[in-house]
């Protein structure tokens, strides 16, 4: 195999704007959500930005449509150049109507908050959540929505003339488990099933916020807020507090049941529905998260009591608990305020938390972190290299784990797992080498907020706050990019940039 | 419907749903149980 690079052409660089122009005309369709609740709410500062904004992206999108149009195929470099690219001008593009709301210091705070919308992190640097104008909130939900179900699938579905090319796109995106065999059609299916919770969920959550005392409007539009940060694992709240504002044992057990409805993969999904709930059960990544988290829910349990924080088992659960599954689905939301954590939560609930945070959801959801898929493939590979070693050198070994059909472990497979994992160490180690090197934090917090960061979760300890310093939201963008992407199409789109520079021409 | 939404009914998707929304009950359930196990033996 030749090592050459082969520089792009004008034509492959065609068909990627063509498609970029795609996802800014969606992104543009987003923002008219927002700007008809501004415009219904009287909201006219938002809905300047909102007009502004929508315009902006609907008149590149229109533009590249005709002017870059192709009817080249893509390859499977475009689809992961496409999708990088897309996540990080998608920002770009959904920060300009944050910027010009007047919310944020600077506009790298408005990118933050974009990408963390987009990468369904969570973490916010807004001015003053609580008093945010609706149609903000309205973005900031709707845009985590976007992002969850994943815009290039949101916009590739609507306007791509066939589902072929969009298999390429769809498994850059980290969701690599093909449910059904025509893209189009698992979009459809995603969509379908986020349309139903949609509905159930905020009809459940609009009863229990009534029960809290709520007026019906705003339990309706809390619902709504909450659902979608809940059910697409972003964990953006309507209020500075997150969920412990509510003061209400019911929307907390709601809202964890969306989460955990949330982080199961779509595939499992599809099994629910097509009368083989078996499959749940026998799934390696099912199987991993029922070890993995009853282990952490211990520890988390176990420290909590033993360091006095609570001695009830409600608050075990309403605090411990929630907090577990905000971490595992990489949620974010949060019951306490984060401060907390390093004061009164002791050692070693929070460093459970930290290592829920790191494996994070399923993948083929929209749950971030590591995957559980990955730590149970790096398990079977070590039970694997163990049998190994204590077989007679000539006996073959071989080694099966179970995600919606039996399959062998390959080389390959463990290869790709353990890589990915490590890189995700390497972004933790470099969100806390950040957080540390401005010297306002110690160790815990920096690891703590690294994680979270890095994971996409959004469980916050305090270290990202509106005014923390440029450098670090840069870190810290960086990591929700490089997370929400798993790495991959972030380095082939480095890779297609340095063919661009000094790759040999196609003759 | 095995193996193709295409004839995904109506009643698949509430059998769905209720199974999806049963399993993270479940969950929960699970939870508040180990949390009055750890309070009981702390």
């Amino acid at each position: 195999m030749s090592g050459v690079l082969l520089r792009p052409g004008p034509e492959d660089l065609r068909l990627i704007g063509f498609y970029l122009g795609k996802v800014l005309l969606g992104l543009g369709l987003v923002m008219l959500v927002p700007l008809a609740v501004a415009l219904w709410a009287g909201e006219w500062n938002s809905a300047s930005a909102f007009a502004i904004g929508a315009s902006l992206c609907l008149l590149v999108g229109a533009l590249s449509d005709a002017v870059l149009s192709t009817r080249r195929q893509l390859t499977w470099a475009h689809g992961m150049v496409i999708v990088a690219l897309a996540w990080l001008i998608g920002a770009v593009f959904a920060a300009v109507p944050m910027y010009l709301s007047g919310r944020f210091a600077h506009p790298l705070a408005a990118l933050f908050e974009a990408m963390s919308a987009l990468t369904t992190t969570g973490m916010s640097v807004i001015h003053d959540l609580d008093h945010t104008p609706l149609s903000e909130d309205t973005y900031r939900h709707l845009l985590q929505f976007a992002g969850g179900q994943g815009i290039v699938i949101v916009v590739l579905s609507l306007f791509a003339r066939g589902g072929a090319q969009i298999a390429s796109l769809y498994v850059s995106e980290g969701r690599d488990e093909r449910i059904l065999p025509n893209f189009i059609r698992t979009a459809r299916f995603i969509f379908l099933v986020a349309g139903t919770f949609l509905v159930v969920g905020t009809v459940a959550l609009t009863i229990a916020l009534l029960t809290a005392g709520f007026s019906p409007g705003r339990a309706f539009y809390h619902a709504i807020n909450l659902f979608f940060a809940s059910f697409d694992t972003g964990g953006f709240s309507v209020m500075q507090a997150s969920v412990a504002y509510y003061h209400s044992a019911a929307v907390e057990v709601v809202v964890m049941v969306l989460m955990i409805v949330g982080t199961l993969s779509f595939g499992l999904h599809f099994a629910l529905w097509s009368d083989n709930p078996r499959e749940v059960l026998r799934h390696l990544e099912t199987r991993t998260l029922a070890v993995t988290s009853t282990a952490f829910f211990l520890v988390v349990g176990f420290g909590l009591l033993a360091a006095g924080t609570f001695d009830q088992t409600s608050a075990v659960f309403r605090k411990g608990f929630f907090t577990l599954v905000s971490a595992v689905s990489s949620t974010g939301h949060q019951v306490n305020d984060g401060t907390t954590y390093l004061t009164d939560w002791g050692v070693l609930a929070p460093a459970a938390i930290v290592g829920a945070m790191a494996i994070g959801g399923m993948a083929s959801s929209t749950a971030g972190g590591i995957k559980a898929i990955r730590i149970g493939i790096a398990f079977r590979t070590l039970v694997h290299d163990i049998r190994k070693v204590l077989r007679p050198e000539s006996a073959v070994v071989v080694t099966t784990y179970h995600a919606g059909r039996r399959r062998i472990l390959r080389d390959d497979t463990s290869r790709a797992a353990t890589s990915i994992l490590l890189l995700f160490v390497g972004s933790y180690l470099l969100g806390t080498m950040a957080a540390l090197a401005y010297g306002d934090h110690g160790i815990a917090e920096a690891a703590f907020e690294a994680v979270s960061v890095g994971s996409n979760i959004g469980l916050s300890i305090g270290v990202v706050h509106p005014e923390m310093p440029r450098g670090l939201m840069a870190v810290y963008t960086l990591q929700m990019w490089l997370g929400r992407l798993e790495f991959v199409a972030v380095f082939a789109l480095v890779g297609y940039a340095l063919s661009l520079a000094r790759g040999k021409v196609r003759r | 419907m095995p193996g193709d939404i295409r004839g995904a009914s109506r009643r698949d998707g509430v059998r769905g749903t209720l199974r999806a929304v049963g399993l993270a009950l479940a969950v929960c359930a699970a939870g508040l149980l180990l949390s009055a196990l750890l309070t009981w033996v702390v």
